[in-house]
């Protein structure tokens, strides 16, 4: 890999959309804990600001929270592979501050105005109304064009640099239907059924399929640079991996359309795609630990690296473990929309996203600031953020059993028998553990945020140290 | 149609069946990386605790046959996994 020891613009670039994603990760824990405090009291905030605006800004900063991560550390990894800076990066630099400005201006519209008539105009300024993608169709076009110079950022070096290798192939293909994907947020379509199908190619190949193939290229490039690991082995292991999770992924849409009016045989093609779905994460564990025991655990970047690890471990306990216990039909005819979907979601978000950019965000920051003393905040981070999700995870898949007991089981899904499933002793625990552990999720943010910001610049290291540490940047101003 | 304490116990299972799949997998792959012997009876150990709980779901669980036919053929997927990739990976690391 070619090393560029100056940081490039689109470098700074990718560290101001990492700090951005910082704040809405901040944002996103703050309504996650407004939301837990109503299911503890439900008269929490009402009616000034209800569970439906406080859970689209949960859903959504986490869903613009890792976008922006992605893009921050494809900006940041990019230019070393490329040999150069991206092309057209001051148009993308002005469209950062846009999207900031616009994101700000759609929470403001959700927090205050809320809702509005069911016309077109309430479409185009306040509320789209599907789940994860609300943002009114004017932000949504905002992000259309983000994308889109993203794109072309990309693609115009790879024409520019002529040197597009491996990983950088498999990213751009991946950015075709990554770009396509989000036009389907804009129809309005009237017919529920249909209007579900095509919203979960959206949610489930944005989720299942597109962005695992760019956290694998993302992954792929910060092995090299966090294990020296050869380019070789990351090129042939993402093929690998991205077939892998691909093959199982894009069929295991079919998970989504068991109960939403399509037809029957998505039921045995959803149920047979998601069984397969832990198998390729084993994989992916199995390569940790490989990775973990050849180089003794020792790395230049031990946060990027435990952060690394607990990706792998998460993803396969949140997205494999997890979701098998809900996706055979017969389970999900239950189990669907309780709080154990919830448990399933952001175990798997976590394991497989959350971790992943939270590892990228110390390599790039590390890197830049040129820090080989890192204390050990890190840590005291890292368990909390982990040790607040496992607990909260658990806490939710208690009151999903109870829920899914209760009311769908036992009950059969009346409207009496969901109010007697809130009401029991296990759901109610089950809510109240899952704030406390919130709240630990929160102080491992806070402690998260502050490392973030001041790694590297606690203790003061001499430069002449750095330098002979590898991996240590030091501005030379030349690429190596 | 299932009982509510049958779904339970399902979905327990398929949790439990996952989660022995992962820890075998992963104390195999340690068992060979640092060669110790305990890790990889370890190993062992689970891939026979999953066998069982596939046992399990195969003959005390109302799910429905081709469901328990994939499990008793990812089982077999499982038991191959860790090797396969071990191999693969260590020759990869060797070239």
């Amino acid at each position: 890999m070619a090393s560029l020891s100056v940081t490039t613009r689109s470098q700074q670039l990718g560290l101001r959309y990492i700090f951005a994603a910082m704040v809405l990760m901040g944002i996103l824990v703050v309504a996650g804990l407004l939301a837990a405090m109503q299911y503890v009291n439900p008269t929490f905030l009402f009616p000034i600001l209800p569970f439906s605006i406080v859970k689209i800004l949960h859903i959504d900063t986490m869903i613009l929270f890792l976008l922006l991560a992605f893009i921050g550390a494809i900006y940041w990894l990019l230019p070393e592979e490329f040999g150069s800076d991206l092309v057209g990066i001051r148009v993308a630099e002005v469209l950062f501050w846009v999207l900031c400005a616009a994101i700000a201006v759609v929470a403001v519209v959700f927090i205050f105005v809320q809702y509005g008539s069911a016309n077109e105009a309430s479409l185009w300024l306040i509320n789209q109304g599907r789940k994860y993608v609300e943002a009114p169709r004017w932000a949504a076009l905002g992000i259309v064009a983000v994308l889109g110079c993203f794109v072309w950022n990309i693609v115009g070096t790879a024409i520019k640099t002529r040197r597009v290798s491996g990983v950088t192939w498999v990213l751009m293909l991946d950015l075709i239907p990554l770009f396509g994907l989000y036009l389907i947020a804009f129809p309005a379509v009237t017919n529920v059924s249909v209007d579900q199908f095509w919203w979960w190619w959206l949610v489930h190949f944005w989720v299942e399929a597109t962005w695992e193939v760019l956290i694998g290229c993302i992954i792929a490039l910060s092995l090299m640079h966090i294990l020296q690991t050869k380019r070789s082995i990351v090129e042939t292991w993402l093929y690998i991996e991205v077939a892998l999770v691909l093959g199982t992924g894009v069929l295991g849409i079919g998970h989504h359309y068991f109960w939403i009016g399509s037809p029957k045989y998505w039921m045995g093609i959803g149920g047979f795609f998601s069984a397969l779905e832990p198998l390729p994460l084993l994989g992916m564990v199995i390569h940790a630990i490989y990775d973990a025991g050849e180089h003794r655990m020792t790395t230049t970047n031990r946060p990027a690296f435990y952060w690394m690890l607990a990706e792998a471990f998460g993803n396969f306990i949140g997205g494999g473990m997890w979701g098998f216990m809900i996706t055979l039909p017969q389970i999900n005819l239950y189990a669907h929309g309780t709080q154990w979907t919830a448990s399933h979601g952001h175990f798997a978000f976590w394991g497989a996203y959350g971790c992943g950019v939270i590892c990228v965000m110390y390599l790039a920051i590390l890197k830049k600031r040129g820090a080989t003393t890192i204390g050990n905040t890190w840590k005291w981070a890292f368990g909390l953020l982990n040790g607040g999700l496992v607990g909260m995870v658990g806490a939710l898949l208690v009151s999903g059993m109870a829920q899914t007991f209760y009311e769908r089981a036992i009950g059969g899904s009346t409207f009496n028998a969901y109010i007697t499933a809130q009401g029991t002793p296990w759901f109610i625990e089950g809510m109240y553990m899952r704030l406390f552990f919130g709240l630990v999720f929160a102080a491992g943010y806070g402690v998260l945020a502050w490392d973030l910001l001041t790694i590297g610049r606690r203790v003061q290291v001499p430069v002449a140290e750095i330098a002979t540490q590898p991996g240590g940047a030091v501005a030379r101003g030349t690429y190596e | 149609m299932i009982s509510p304490q049958a779904l339970l116990i399902t979905s327990s299972l398929l949790g439990a069946y996952v989660f022995l799949g992962g820890a075998f997998g992963t104390l195999y792959a340690l068992g060979r990386i640092q060669s110790r012997r305990a890790y990889s009876r370890l190993a062992i150990a689970c891939y026979v605790l999953q066998l069982v709980v596939m046992g399990a779901v195969v003959t005390a669980t109302p799910l429905a046959p081709n469901w328990k036919a994939l499990l008793v053929v990812s089982t077999c997927a499982y038991a191959i996994i860790p090797s396969i990739t071990l191999r693969y990976l260590m020759r990869l690391h060797a070239h």
